[in-house]
């Protein structure tokens, strides 16, 4: 169990988070640049020592301002995945792996090789980092960091060096290895889509603040306010996709219900839709002529933000859909009712996984 | 564009010319003989001892130096940097009396020295202080600026991988920064060679004590110009070869990116 409290100024912004993440938990902070994502993981691996706050992992206590307590960073045992990775430019895959490893170096040699075998990256031991793919480096650092057996991961955006193609593959391979690992990991991303791919929580930072934390479908469903339901942006469902009439791709959801999309895929993907895209009509009014795709979804909850009102539904994947005032009173939406939500198919993006 | 070529050639003929000229002035044989006079190759040797010694003393208290001024902000940085690259603008003879004013017998801390022992002038040990003061900035400039360009996050990376600010800086900076910093010092070994000025005022130019090469030279042209010219193509040669092992050095680097 990660634990912390955290405050500190930065320029114009205060700065001030208190989470708890779990054994094997993965926690993605989320929010635009500027939002203070990278300072929490700087105070909290011990890079930067915050003004007031107190940090503790398992029963170790790592900083507490109160009673002057603050371990440097390499005594916290904080494994650190950087953004663009920061490897040692004049150093090996396997040396930059085994760098953080102690004792003899035939062991840590053979240990750092295990690890990249582990990763797909054997290979590629003997070569240096500017030598390798983007989604290369992104491994041999995701290895480095895990090699001490650390007590805690912190990993800033760990994909956004990546091209989308090379993304989806990493982003699952990622999340595999987070709970793989068993120890608290802490994210920090610009994109909610991808927060959501790997957080269990995602909390969404705005201004030095945490302003709400949960999960990714309760986030997109019941924003707690504007910034957040502009920021958790497009509802994300995952399913199989395969050919299917009228050159459509036909997705099967995970968890039941099939969609169309105009974009190629085939094989597991992420389908994205955008909440403002998504109509609701009461249940049986389907019109089966149009080139539109239909889920029948249970509403889950109902929720104004703003002048818009925020419907979620389960499909039973949890999904978004954003309306106005009147449509929702002229439906009578409420909890536990049965409705129709349908949309565009060439409203709907896919994203191979 | 085309009249641009007639500078280049002025600047060419007008810079090389000169030292060509040691070369060409006498036949190569009799340089050779020339540095068997006695007392030549003492200078000479004395030259490498002192400039080895000086650019020992530079890099190893010169390099964490550079590294806390490139990687650390603090209050008055800026002056410091400052005061410690004031030898670089200072006229060797001002250099060499500040030195006496400083450390010779009658100097604010000379007279403690002898007290305790330690006699700089007429002393080789002189010889060394005179060179580590000229050169020093040298090497600290070209050092500030390898450890300033260290992406910060190899730096952080390193404590985060369990290792301290002491092994971050042996294992991470000073390997990355290893171009920079060989750079830095072929540039101090170089004017360390080379300092004349300095050296006289402050050493004095004891043959065999504190008579480097450059001083050795400079006593010799009016009596023995063959012998003066025999000791310059030696240290042409030398400077050459530091200047080729940068340029290799630093082509080296570039190629690694």
């Amino acid at each position: 169990m990660l634990r912390f409290a955290v405050e500190t100024r930065l320029g114009e912004l205060e700065l001030a988070v208190e989470l708890e993440v779990a054994q094997g938990e993965c926690l993605a902070l989320a929010g635009p640049s500027g939002a203070g994502k990278s300072s929490v993981l700087r105070a909290v691996s011990g890079l930067a020592t915050p003004r007031a706050g107190r940090i503790a992992c398992g029963d170790r206590v790592w900083l507490d301002r109160v009673h002057g307590i603050d371990l440097p960073p390499e005594q916290r045992r904080c494994g650190y995945v950087f953004q663009d990775y920061a490897l040692f430019p004049r150093l090996s895959a396997w040396q930059n792996v085994a760098y953080g490893l102690r004792g003899p170096r035939a062991q840590r040699r053979a240990r750092a090789h295990e690890l990249l075998e582990r990763f797909g990256l054997h290979a590629r031991a003997d070569a240096l980092p500017r030598t390798l793919s983007g989604g290369e480096r992104q491994r041999v650092a995701v290895a480095r960091a895990l090699a001490p057996r650390p007590a805690a991961l912190l990993l800033d955006e760990p994909l956004s060096a990546l091209d989308a193609r090379t993304r989806a593959a990493a982003s699952r391979e990622l999340a595999a290895v987070l709970h793989e690992a068993g120890v608290p990991a802490l994210l920090v991303t610009h994109d909610f889509q991808e927060a959501a791919l790997l957080g269990d929580r995602v909390g969404v930072m705005d201004a030095g603040r945490i302003v709400q934390l949960g999960r990714a479908g309760d986030l997109a469903a019941a924003p707690a306010s504007p910034f957040v339901a502009d920021f958790t942006g497009a509802v994300v469902l995952t399913g199989v996709a395969s050919p299917g009439a009228a050159g459509l791709t036909r997705v099967e959801l995970d968890g039941g219900g099939e969609v169309s999309s105009p974009e190629d895929a085939y094989g597991p993907v992420a389908v994205t839709v955008y909440p403002w895209d998504i109509a609701i009509a009461p249940s049986g009014t389907i019109d089966p002529g149009s080139a539109r795709n239909h889920l029948d979804v249970e509403v889950v909850s109902v929720t104004a933000v703003g002048n818009r009102v925020r419907v979620g539904l389960a499909a039973p994947q949890p999904l978004t859909a954003e309306l106005t005032e009147p449509a929702v009173e002229r439906l009578e939406l409420r909890a536990g009712e049965r409705v129709v939500a349908s949309w565009k198919a060439t409203a709907t993006r896919l994203l191979p996984l | 564009m085309r009249w641009f070529a007639a500078p280049l050639a002025l600047a060419l003929v007008f810079l090389t010319l000169p030292v060509l000229a040691i070369f060409l002035d006498s036949p190569p044989a009799e340089l050779i003989d020339a540095l068997g006079e006695p007392g030549a190759l003492d200078a000479l040797w004395l030259s490498l001892q002192t400039s080895v010694t000086a650019l020992a003393i530079i890099v190893a208290v010169g390099t964490p130096t550079a590294y806390l001024l490139a990687t650390k902000r603090f209050r008055g940085r800026a002056l410091i940097v400052t005061l410690i690259e004031l030898p670089l603008v200072l006229p060797p003879a001002v250099a060499g009396i500040a030195l006496l004013a400083a450390l010779g017998p009658s100097g604010i801390l000379g007279s403690r020295l002898e007290d305790a022992g330690v006699r700089l002038t007429f002393e080789t040990a002189g010889v060394v202080v005179a060179l580590t003061f000229v050169a020093s900035p040298y090497y600290l400039r070209q050092a500030q600026a390898a450890f300033g360009a260290l992406d910060r996050r190899w730096l952080d990376a390193s404590r985060t991988l369990g290792s301290g600010p002491t092994r971050t800086f042996a294992r991470v900076a000073i390997p990355t920064a290893a171009p920079g910093l060989v750079t830095g010092g072929a540039l101090a070994f170089g004017r360390a060679l080379g300092e004349f000025g300095a050296t006289l005022m402050f050493a004095g130019s004891l043959a065999g004590i504190t008579q480097t090469a450059p001083l050795a030279i400079y006593e010799r042209f009016a009596t023995d110009f063959d012998g003066a010219l025999a000791l310059s193509a030696v240290l042409v040669a030398v400077s050459a070869a530091i200047l080729l092992s940068v340029k290799l050095v630093e082509g080296d680097a570039a190629l690694r990116g």
